[in-house]
């Protein structure tokens, strides 16, 4: 039999390289993201793993703490190597959304039904398929407000995905930090209408859809 | 929307939001008029601004636990898209996954990262293996292989089913439908162990039941395939390793020891155990793994059930088979998986089970033999500690408890053994005796909050006492054993029926059969409700209670009795049976005069009790003595006393010092050489077995009484006739005092009298005696039995030299001791001592003249 082995084997990148594709990445090359999201994504997965075993119910659980972890286990680093924490979120931000997204259409994609073969260990999976679909319509705000308002779509994935306040968010951009802060009310408020209206035909990354087997 | 349509409403926003909000609704309104479309859509961002809802943190927070609850579903590993997640482990997460558009597979995707080129070295060689691994009861791997980030994976083909637990519970299965989907599977482990791969996790998880009903096992093997390939994994930090489900996990896994089939038989035993009584033998849910390690390495399986319906007990037959499955030695579980099942399958069929307890357990349901001693007194206060800590083992009671009880209990044993302790200078040899003397007396008085204990040690001291022969001292510490078990477990329970039992054993040894026998009774009764029919316990009540109606004199009763225990008994594997009863039984035949049926009985069994226990066993040695005594009725005397010399070779040696068993032996040889005439012999063999029986009987004892009737038989026949009186006077009062009226043995010791006073001339008051001696042997002897005419010979004698007596009466006697004299002539020796005593009683007959 033919072993698919092959094709998928290779060791984990070295920490250089993950830190290269990251830069790479922040340079504006996409296929650099393409080739980091497998790596961070088991990564991620470990340790919101482990850190939801250890959490208190109710308690949410910090994306970027994640992302932070993650960085610095493919990293290897104790600091990012370019200019400071801050400009390293702003990178993970985008890894951040992308992961998720990514996961969260992956999961909506997924049919379920049929026999019932084993008991779902994870008291998530109930439920699962409309959280994802929920994460999908915000990302695919995101995309529209980017569409219209790049930098508008930014601040917010900053913010959200990336967990930096106002004032790291204006360092980032080169902005005030009151246009910060009027630019963010706006298209927060403008994607909480997109999500809630759903009318995201023909401009979100629905590159995937749904099938039935 | 436009990016034109935006910046408008970027620049009505900014402004509204600039105003008080008491006049943004005004603005709105102006704008509203001018601009209906712009103002709605202002209208609802406003709204939204407002509200200021935290729905975008939230949501961003759930994609991140989505994250964490199942990631890979959409990937693509190797050529398989996973389609869904369909289980998860501890340690691994199984998905639906597809080739292309082939067949739906179930891809099994480990957590932890190995080292990649080690991986696939491992893999291969295993993989191979796995692969050839083809039945239609095990699922086929497929394919193995590494992910990107090195993670292993196994590819499975995809069965769909129930595990097997739901299965059953499903369909609403019941005990025996359950064991025989159950021996199902055990043929499917049976094969793949015939082709050495060993599943080493079989859980119900991993044994899948379809709709048709036909079991099919899951990762067979790969359990040892991941195990190998996480082997390179850079943290290993968990001390449960990769492949261990904790809960199913043999002591040999969790001690990282070699694993075997036997390791699959314990799994099944857990298995089994979850299947039929809803649980799994221990019980580890939430305890940290070095708790659940020294839970399943050192406690005790427990197979109480969950809830109805299934039956609130195992019948002891099957827990007997779980928990040979569940021995925490692997070679002292079923030696393969194919014999579980066939085990399973003889309970199916109602028939007896090769499984058999542990067996100190066996040995304690005890079964009584007549003479049978078995511990030398030098290693009885060994006997002492390990008896405890056997009897101990049995109660189950919470881990911190038995700590504390098993701290106070061995201070208390602590105290007791210093006194054995050579440095303590106490000047005086201590015996065993000694130390149980003071563990008696203590325990009557200590260890009240711990009244299971208490009872246990009491039952084991009582045991100890029994076995040195000391039976009155055992009866004290075992009756209160009984008592405290009576109010600690009221009704029927096995505890009290085995403290009845061994009450009335002791009572029995002691010769006190009429209380013995009410104790047995009720032993019985309360086995019988307890257990099945022909559970070893209940076989040895029936047999304990048919000794005591032997010795009561009920022959009939008995001989029903003990034909029933033989029968139970003889539904045993060879390897397994007791025989207790069989040698009762030809005992009994021998009592009855029936000594061919006896020896035929007691040859085989004498053979197999040389094989089973040796020939320094000392019940070896008791059961020579027994075919001896048959052998001897038979008037094969020469064989006999072969018989009865070489049990008292193996006595002498195992007893240390004089002990009840050894003063059987001399007994029997001394009586065979009295009956034979060689009285020179036979007068200090029967002198030493009295003096024993003296010193360790009380003086009414049977067995005593019986060697003062020999005795005195003999004294007489030396000519000392008023010392033979003595003994023979000792002996009916031995006799009557614990002998129901009418018993055989009285009948011996009432001629071997009446025989005296004839000698003594007192004929008159010989014939009463002898008179009740012949009716009590026309009771229980055939007619043709040479006791009998024995015993009308002697009366005969009594009638004729009886001075009193008319004419009619002395010409009745002359012709009674006449057709005895024939009798016996033609069924005895010629030196018999009934006939050597019939001759010298016609010389007397002669001369006496009242």
């Amino acid at each position: 039999m033919d072993r698919p082995i092959g094709s998928e084997v290779s060791p984990a990148p070295p920490p250089e390289e993950v830190t290269a594709l990251l830069e790479a990445w922040r340079q504006g090359d996409r296929h650099a993201l393409d080739r980091l999201v497998p790596q961070v994504y088991s990564e991620l997965r470990r340790i919101a793993d482990r850190t939801l075993r250890g959490e208190r119910a109710g308690h949410t659980l910090q994306p970027t703490a994640l992302v932070h972890e993650a960085y610095l286990k493919l990293t290897g680093a104790e600091r990012p190597r370019w200019n400071g924490r801050i400009h390293f979120f702003a990178v993970a931000a985008q890894l951040m959304r992308r992961v998720l997204v990514d996961h969260a259409r992956a999961r909506a994609a997924a049919k379920r039904g049929g026999d019932a073969l084993f008991v779902p260990f994870d008291e998530g999976h109930d439920g699962a398929v409309e959280r994802a679909a929920e994460l999908i319509a915000l990302d695919d705000a995101l995309s529209a407000l980017a569409a219209l308002d790049p930098r508008k779509a930014r601040i917010l994935e900053l913010h959200h995905f990336g967990g930096l306040s106002v004032e790291e968010t204006a360092e980032v951009l080169g902005l005030s930090t009151s246009t910060i802060g009027l630019e963010a009310r706006l298209a927060r408020a403008w994607l909480l209408v997109e999500m809630r209206s759903g009318s995201s035909a023909g401009r979100g990354k629905s590159d995937r859809e749904p099938e039935a087997p | 929307m436009t990016t034109e349509r935006f910046r408008r409403l970027e620049q009505a926003f900014g402004e509204l939001v600039a105003l008080p909000a008491s006049q943004r609704a005004a603005a709105l309104a102006e704008l509203a008029a001018e601009e209906p479309d712009l103002a709605a859509e202002l209208a609802a961002l406003l709204a939204a601004d407002a509200e200021a809802s935290p729905v975008i943190e939230a949501t961003v927070a759930a994609g991140a636990r989505l994250l964490a609850a199942g990631p890979e579903v959409g990937r693509r590993i190797g050529r398989y898209l996973l389609e869904r997640e369909v289980g998860r482990g501890g340690t691994s997460t199984v998905y639906l996954a597809r080739a292309d558009d082939a067949a739906p597979v179930a891809l099994k995707l480990l957590e932890r990262r190995g080292d990649g080129e080690e991986v696939l070295r491992r893999f291969e060689n295993e993989r191979r293996i796995l692969a050839t691994l083809e039945h239609p009861g095990i699922a086929r791997l497929l394919d193995v292989g590494v992910t990107a980030d090195s993670r292993p994976y196994v590819v499975l083909e995809y069965v769909q089913g129930l595990p097997i637990d739901a299965h059953c519970d499903s369909r609403g299965l019941d005990l025996p439908a359950r064991i025989r989907l159950f021996r199902e599977v055990c043929a499917i482990v049976h094969a793949a162990h015939q082709r050495l791969v060993v599943h080493r996790d079989l859980k119900p998880s991993n044994v899948l039941v379809d709709a048709a009903g036909a079991p099919k096992l899951l990762d067979f093997g790969i359990a040892r395939l991941l195990d190998d390939a996480s082997q390179g994994a850079p943290d290993r930090t968990s001390t449960l390793f990769v492949a261990l489900t904790p809960a199913y996990a043999s002591p040999e896994q969790l001690a990282r020891g070699p694993v075997t089939t036997a390791t699959d038989v314990w799994s099944l035993g857990v298995l089994l155990t979850e299947l039929l009584t809803g649980r799994r033998p221990f019980r580890t849910e939430g305890l940290p793994p070095a708790e659940v390690e020294r839970i399943v390495r050192e406690g005790p399986p427990s197979f109480s059930a969950a809830s109805s319906p299934r039956t609130a007990r195992l019948p002891p037959d099957l827990e007997t088979i779980l928990r040979m499955a569940l021995r925490k030695e692997p070679e002292r579980r079923y030696g393969s998986v194919a014999q579980l099942a066939e085990d399973l399958g003889r309970f199916l069929d109602g028939r007896p089970v090769a499984a058999r307890p542990d067996t100190w357990a066996y040995r304690t349901a005890t079964f009584v033999r007549r003479h049978r001693w078995s511990v030398a007194a030098a290693g009885a206060f060994f006997a002492l500690l390990v008896a405890f800590a056997a009897a101990t083992a049995v109660q189950s009671a919470r881990i911190a408890r038995e700590r504390d009880r098993a701290e106070r209990v061995s201070s208390l044993l602590v105290d007791l053994f210093e006194v054995a302790d050579p440095t303590e200078r106490r000047g005086s040899s201590v015996t065993a005796r000694e130390i149980l003397d003071r563990g008696a007396s203590r325990l009557a008085s200590e260890l009240e909050e711990e009244p299971e204990t208490r009872a246990a040690l009491q039952e084991t001291i009582g045991r100890v006492y029994q076995n040195l022969g000391l039976f009155h001292s055992a009866a004290p510490p075992l009756e209160q054993s009984l008592a405290t078990r009576r109010r600690l477990f009221p009704g029927d329970h096995p505890l009290v029926a085995s403290s009845l039992n061994r009450l009335a054993v002791v009572r029995a040894l002691a010769g006190e059969y009429t209380r013995a026998e009410p104790l047995f009774r009720e032993a019985l009764a309360m086995r019988e409700r307890l257990l099945p029919a022909d559970d070893p316990a209940v076989v040895a009540s029936v047999n304990n209670l048919a000794l005591i109606l032997h010795d009561s004199g009920d022959y009939a009763g008995a001989e029903r009795l003990y034909r029933r225990a033989v029968a139970l008994d003889r539904r045993q594997p060879p390897a397994e049976r007791d025989g207790t009863a069989e040698i009762n039984l030809g005992l009994l035949l021998v009592d009855r005069g029936e000594p061919a049926a006896a020896a035929a009985l007691l040859g085989p069994e004498v053979e197999r009790t040389r094989e089973g226990e040796g020939e320094a066993s000392p019940v070896y040695a008791a059961n020579l003595g027994y075919l001896g005594m048959a052998l001897q009725a038979l008037g094969r005397y020469g064989e006999a006393e072969r018989l009865f010399r070489r049990a008292i070779a193996i006595d002498g040696r195992a007893q240390a010092g004089e002990h009840v068993a050894l003063a059987r032996d001399l007994h029997l040889l001394g009586a065979l050489l009295y009956e034979r005439g060689d009285l020179d012999a036979a007068e200090p063999l029967l002198e030493r077995a009295q003096a024993i029986r003296e010193r360790l009987l009380e003086p009414g004892h049977p067995e005593l009484a019986a060697t003062l009737e020999r005795r005195a038989r003999l004294v007489a026949e030396r000519g000392d006739v008023a010392g033979a009186a003595a003994l023979a006077e000792r002996a009916l009062a031995g006799f009557r005092g614990a002998l129901p009226a009418g018993h055989p043995s009285s009948a011996d010791a009432l001629v071997a009298l009446a025989e005296i006073r004839v000698e003594r001339g007192d004929c008159a008051g010989a014939a009463p005696l002898v008179r009740e001696a012949v009716g009590i042997r026309a009771d229980n002897l055939s007619p043709a039995d040479w006791r009998t005419a024995e015993a009308r010979g002697v009366l005969g004698t009594a009638m004729a030299c009886a001075g009193s007596a008319g004419e009619n009466e002395r010409r009745e006697g002359e012709r009674l001791r006449a057709e005895s004299l024939v009798k016996l002539s033609a069924a005895l020796p010629p030196a018999h001592s009934a006939l050597r005593w019939l001759g010298r009683a016609s010389a007397l007959g002669r001369t006496v003249v009242e």
